[in-house]
């Protein structure tokens, strides 16, 4: 009976845990762009940012790379932030070829598992998060992203007050 | 009955892994195509004399519903799926055969993409020298492989394949085994 009551009390505190990561802060890390532009994440409360983890060797990533494109030029003087952390183990070397024969728009930075791992346990590309002007990580999705999805996610939040 | 109490710790910490994602995350590394792809090498004979010559194979099998490039991708920037053979001392590897990939329409891409799913094999020679020392020994492979499913990818890894082998006697006639894995190599 003890016991039982132990396992209760744990798996409800779990719960809770969870539910708190659900919407916890994003992680305070920075990230360098190409030309040695950095983005600390802690800077960049006020605005909504969106960290999508890609690499060049993953497709479903290039597929919704024009998305992101089209989002950023409709929403980026309206308070919103782009991070494309590229987590190829070459770096620069695989990711300024690609980034010649596809302009993006928004800051590419790189990544690796650590920083990943900060952000949350997810094991597979593309993900994006979505954080809030507080701050906050309020969404995750793995997979691919269209512009519809992102508008849907990302529009309340940038009408929102920090 | 009574469960020991480090037995029942271990479970409520199961339990609270289970639930809690990010404590998972922080056990361990992230995962990595290996996940997704077992690789098993065959040989095509129960012993192997020193001085001989026999065929051997990585069979490749991948979780149901992912994908791994074929050796020839489809587009440059997708990362093939190679099989490598560190040095080893009086061991010479040839006839390094990769199946054909299949071409598979995924959503993400406009054109079909030359892919290996489920099961597929490699295939190679071995080649042992005469002075070679008898007794057990291992053949390495590194296999380099990196899956995706109709919607995402996961990091590409190297997987190390470990291949058992007994060195005999030249004088030794050894038994042909794994027929099956190796008569697409034998036809062909």
């Amino acid at each position: 009976m003890r016991n039982l009551f132990i396992v209760l009390l744990l798996v409800v505190t779990a719960l809770f845990t969870s539910s708190a990561l659900a919407q916890r802060k994003a992680p305070d890390v920075s990230f360098k762009t190409a030309d040695g532009k950095v983005y600390d994440l802690s800077k960049l409360k006020g605005k909504v940012v969106i960290v999508n983890f890609w690499a060049t060797w993953c497709g479903p990533c290039r597929k919704e790379i024009p998305d992101f494109i089209e989002f950023y030029k409709g929403y980026k003087e309206k308070g919103l932030e782009i991070l494309g952390v590229s987590l190829d183990r070459e770096g620069w070397e695989k990711v300024t070829p690609f980034l010649k024969q596809t302009p993006i728009n928004y800051p590419i930075v790189l990544g690796n598992g650590e920083i990943a791992g900060k952000f949350s346990k997810f094991n597979a590309i593309p993900t994006t998060f979505i954080i809030d002007k507080s701050g906050n990580i309020v969404d995750e999705h793995t997979g691919v992203m269209t512009k519809s999805q992102l508008e849907a996610k990302v529009k309340p939040l940038l009408a929102a007050n920090s | 009955m009574r469960r020991s109490r480090p037995a029942f710790l271990i479970i409520v910490l199961a339990a609270l892994f289970a639930l809690d994602p990010a404590l998972a995350f922080q056990a361990g590394e992230p995962p990595t195509s290996a996940g997704k792809v077992k690789a098993v090498g065959k040989l095509s004979v129960d012993k192997v004399p020193a001085g001989s010559t026999f065929k051997a194979a990585v069979v490749l099998d991948i979780a149901e519903g992912w994908h791994v490039n074929s050796n020839t991708p489809t587009y440059d920037y997708l990362i093939a799926t190679t099989l490598e053979f560190p040095q080893q001392e009086g061991v010479a590897i040839g006839g390094l055969r990769y199946p054909p990939g299949r071409n598979v329409k995924f959503g993400f891409a406009s054109d079909s993409l030359s892919v290996y799913e489920k099961s597929t094999t490699i295939y190679f020679t071995v080649k042992i020298a005469g002075k070679t020392a008898t007794g057990r020994t291992t053949l390495r492979a590194k296999l380099e492989v990196q899956a995706c499913n109709n919607q995402v990818c996961i990091a590409p890894a190297t997987i190390d394949v470990l291949i058992p082998m007994e060195i005999v006697p030249a004088t030794r006639k050894p038994k042909q085994i794994n027929n099956n894995v190796f008569a697409p190599y034998v036809n062909e």
